[in-house]
C-alpha cells in the first residue's frame, strides 16, 4: 500500500457509501424502467421507486460502511478505505445483479466479492482519483433518479387522464365501487350465512338492489377487475399472470373522465390491482403504494434478501437475532408485508373526497383484508373465535371490511354526500377453503365458492330499495350499467343489470346465450395450490338453472346449483345430464369471442 | 442447437462464480501463469 493511502474518515466512510448506493439505485431502476415502461411487463414495484431506491440504499450502505469503519478503528485504529471502499462496491455489484431472477445467488455473491476484492485493490494500490469518480458519478446518479422520481410523481395524474369532452349534468351522481377482493357470498350474513359477518352491509342493502347471484367474470383478481371496468369477457382483454390489461376500446374511468367526474382509485391489493395492471386509466389519482419508511427501504433491491425483510418483519428480540442468520433471497420484494389495511382505504378516500369541490366523483376502492393470509386486526380476529381458524380469520376480515363500509357510508352521510352517490359493494373473486376434494386459494377453479359474489348497488333517487334479484348477473355487466345510470354519453359493452327490463326477463325454456354468465380462467401459474386449471384453461356457464363448467379434455360438470349448493351432484355424469351439458358446450363459443388458451 | 433459459441460467451463473473467483485471486493466477508459461519457455520462475 502507497502511504498516505488507507485511512478513511467516518465521513468518507458515509460518502462512499451514499455514491455506491446510489449507483446500486440507478442499475435497479434503469433494470425496473426497462421491465415497465419500455416491455410493458409487471415490474411489483411502486412507481416511487426511482426516489425511494436511493434513499433505500443509502440506509443500507450506510449502515455497512459505518459498521466497518467503527470494526476498522477498533481493531486497526482507522477506517480501512480499501476495506470499506472494496465492501461497499461488492454490495453494490451485488444489488444490481440481484433483480436478474434465475441467477443462483451465491454464484451472484461471488462475483460481487470478486468486483469488490478487485476496486479494494486499486484503493490500496494508490488510486485517488478512483474514489473521486464514484463518488462524482453517485451524486449524478442520486439527481437523476430523484428528479425523475419527482417528475414521474408529478405528471402521473397527467398522464392517466384522457382530455375532458363533456360536462357532468347539475344532478349527476357520484360514482363509488367498492371491491372487497376475495370475499365469496356464501360467507356473508347478507347471503345467509349463519355468522353475523356483514350487519353493515345488510343494513345498507334495505335501500339497496341485492343480486343474488353475481358471477365474477374470472376466479382471481387482475382479470375479474378488468372485465369490471371494461366490460369485456376475460377472453377478449387477455389480461394474464404476466399481463396488464392491453389496449382496449375505452376503462370505466376513462369513460367517467371524459364526461368531467374526478375520478380516484384506492387500492390495497398491489399484487394485481396496482398502478401496473393497466386499472389506473382514467384514474387522476391512483393510490396504490404507500409512502412510509417500511415501503421505503423494501424499495431496495437488497430487501429481497431474507435478512431485512425478516428484520422488518420480526416481532421480537429472539425472532430478529435469528433473521441474521438467514442467507438467501425471497424473490423479488412484492409487496406482502405492511398490508394496507381497510382502515386506511377508507382513510385516503375520505380525505381525496374532501379535497373535491361540486365536481361529482368516481370512486374505486379495492380492500385486501380477507385476502390470504388472513390477518384482520383485533377485535375481528378473535371476532367469532377465541382460538381462529383460517375460516374464522377469513370472517373476522370480512366483518372488518364490513365496519368499514359503515364508517364510509355514516362519514358520506354527515356530508350530505350519500344519497347523491351510486354505491356498489361488490368482489371480484371468492376463496376455497377445502371444498372438492381439498382446493384451496383461488385462482385455479370455477366453483361457486370462486364465481358466487356479492353485489349490492344503492342509489336512491333511480333505483328501487330493499329489492332481491333472482337472475343471475355477470359482473362484466357493471361497467354499462354505471355509466348508463349515471347518464354519461359513452357506452361500454354488456348490459344494464339494473333496469326493470332486465330483471323482468321471463326465464327461457333452453339455455340461452342472453341468460349465461361467463366465467373463464387460463392454465394458472400458481404452483403452490393445486387445481383443475393446472392443467389448461377452464371456461364455465351460469344460468337461472344450472352451472355448467368445461376442464381440459373435455371433462364437463354440470350442477343444479340453487338446489344443491355445495354443487356435490355432477348431473354431466347422467344421461339426461350430459344432453343438457352438450346444449351449455354449444353455447360457449358464442359467449366470448375468443377463448382463453 | 437451442438452448432455452433454464439451461442458461445456469450456466450464466456458473459463470458468474467462476469470473468471481477469478477477480478474487487475480493476482495468483496470473502469478500462477506467468510460472507456468515461464517453465515452459525454458526461463526462471522469474523475478520475486
Amino acid at each position: 500500500m502507497r502511504p498516505g493511502v488507507g485511512a478513511l474518515p467516518l465521513r468518507g466512510a458515509l460518502w462512499a457509501a451514499f455514491a455506491w448506493g446510489s449507483l446500486a439505485a440507478l442499475g435497479q431502476c434503469a433494470k425496473l424502467f426497462r421491465r415497465y415502461y419500455i416491455n410493458g411487463e409487471f415490474a411489483w414495484s411502486s412507481r416511487d421507486v426511482f426516489w425511494m431506491s436511493p434513499l433505500a440504499n443509502t440506509v443500507y450502505f450506510g449502515l455497512v460502511g459505518a459498521l466497518l469503519w467503527l470494526a476498522g478503528r477498533a481493531w486497526r485504529g482507522k477506517g480501512s478505505d480499501p476495506l470499506i471502499g472494496g465492501v461497499l462496491a461488492g454490495l453494490c455489484a451485488f444489488s444490481v445483479l440481484i433483480p436478474f431472477g434465475g441467477l443462483n445467488e451465491y454464484a451472484v455473491l461471488a462475483l460481487a466479492v470478486g468486483a469488490g476484492v478487485q476496486y479494494g485493490r486499486m484503493l490500496r494500490g494508490g488510486a485517488p482519483r478512483l474514489r473521486r469518480w464514484v463518488q462524482v458519478a453517485g451524486v449524478m446518479a442520486a439527481v437523476l433518479l430523484l428528479t425523475g422520481g419527482l417528475v414521474e410523481r408529478a405528471t402521473r395524474g397527467y398522464r392517466n387522464t384522457p382530455s375532458v369532452n363533456g360536462i357532468p349534468a347539475d344532478d349527476a351522481p357520484n360514482v363509488l365501487v367498492i371491491i372487497w377482493d376475495t370475499v365469496r357470498a356464501k360467507n356473508l350474513s347478507l347471503y345467509g350465512y349463519p355468522r353475523e359477518t356483514t350487519p353493515q352491509l345488510t343494513r345498507l342493502a334495505e335501500s339497496a338492489m341485492t343480486f343474488d347471484w353475481a358471477i365474477s367474470p374470472s376466479p382471481w383478481t387482475l382479470p375479474s377487475h378488468c372485465s369490471m371496468f371494461t366490460g369485456l369477457h376475460h377472453g377478449e382483454h387477455r389480461c394474464r399472470w404476466d399481463d396488464p390489461l392491453g389496449a382496449v376500446p375505452m376503462t370505466l374511468a376513462q369513460a367517467f373522465a371524459r364526461n368531467g367526474y374526478r375520478t380516484g382509485a384506492f387500492v390495497a391489493n398491489r399484487f394485481y390491482a396496482s398502478h401496473e395492471t393497466g386499472l389506473g386509466r382514467g384514474f387522476s389519482v391512483y393510490e396504490d403504494f404507500q409512502v412510509t419508511l417500511q415501503q421505503i427501504l423494501l424499495s431496495s433491491s437488497l430487501s429481497q434478501l431474507a435478512i431485512p425483510r425478516e428484520l422488518m418483519d420480526g416481532v421480537g428480540f429472539r425472532e430478529k437475532t435469528e433473521a441474521l442468520r438467514t442467507f438467501g433471497l425471497r424473490g423479488p420484494p412484492k409487496p406482502t408485508a405492511h398490508r394496507k389495511v381497510a382502515a386506511t382505504v377508507t382513510d385516503e378516500f375520505l380525505e381525496w373526497e374532501g379535497d373535491g369541490e361540486a365536481q361529482p366523483f368516481f370512486a374505486f376502492l379495492n380492500y385486501f383484508d380477507a385476502h390470504d393470509p388472513y390477518e384482520p386486526p383485533e377485535p375481528w380476529r378473535t371476532r367469532f373465535s377465541p382460538t381462529p381458524d383460517r375460516m374464522a380469520l377469513y370472517d373476522g376480515g370480512i366483518a372488518y371490511m364490513d365496519a368499514e363500509l359503515g364508517r364510509l357510508t355514516g362519514e358520506l352521510a354527515k356530508r350530505g354526500v350519500l344519497d347523491r352517490t351510486v354505491i356498489v359493494v361488490t368482489s371480484d373473486h371468492g376463496e376455497m377453503f377445502g371444498e372438492h376434494g381439498g382446493v384451496l386459494s383461488h385462482g385455479h377453479a370455477l366453483y361457486l365458492e370462486l364465481t358466487h359474489v356479492p353485489l349490492v348497488v344503492r342509489y336512491p333517487r333511480a333505483l328501487p330499495a330493499g329489492v332481491r334479484v333472482s337472475r343471475p348477473a355477470p359482473l362484466r355487466d357493471l361497467a354499462r350499467s354505471l355509466v348508463e345510470l349515471a347518464g354519461l354519453k359513452d357506452t361500454m359493452p354488456g348490459h344494464n343489470l339494473l333496469t326493470e327490463a332486465w330483471r323482468s326477463t321471463p326465464v327461457p325454456v333452453q339455455p340461452s346465450r342472453d341468460r349465461l354468465a361467463l366465467s373463464e380462467t387460463e392454465r394458472t401459474k400458481m404452483s403452490w395450490t393445486k387445481g383443475p386449471a393446472a392443467d389448461g384453461a377452464l371456461h364455465a356457464l351460469l344460468d337461472d338453472t344450472y352451472h355448467y363448467i368445461l376442464y381440459p379434455g373435455d371433462r364437463e360438470d354440470l350442477f343444479a346449483y340453487r338446489r344443491d349448493a355445495a354443487e356435490a351432484n355432477n348431473l354431466a355424469t347422467t344421461h339426461e345430464g350430459a344432453a343438457l351439458a352438450a346444449q351449455y358446450r354449444a353455447l360457449l363459443p358464442l359467449a366470448t369471442r375468443r377463448l382463453v388458451k | 442447437m437451442y438452448i432455452g433459459p433454464d439451461a442458461l441460467m445456469p450456466l450464466a451463473s456458473a459463470f458468474a462464480a467462476l469470473a468471481g473467483f477469478v477477480l478474487m485471486f487475480w493476482r495468483r493466477i496470473v502469478g500462477a501463469v506467468r510460472l507456468l508459461f515461464n517453465r515452459g519457455a525454458g526461463k526462471g520462475p522469474g523475478p520475486a
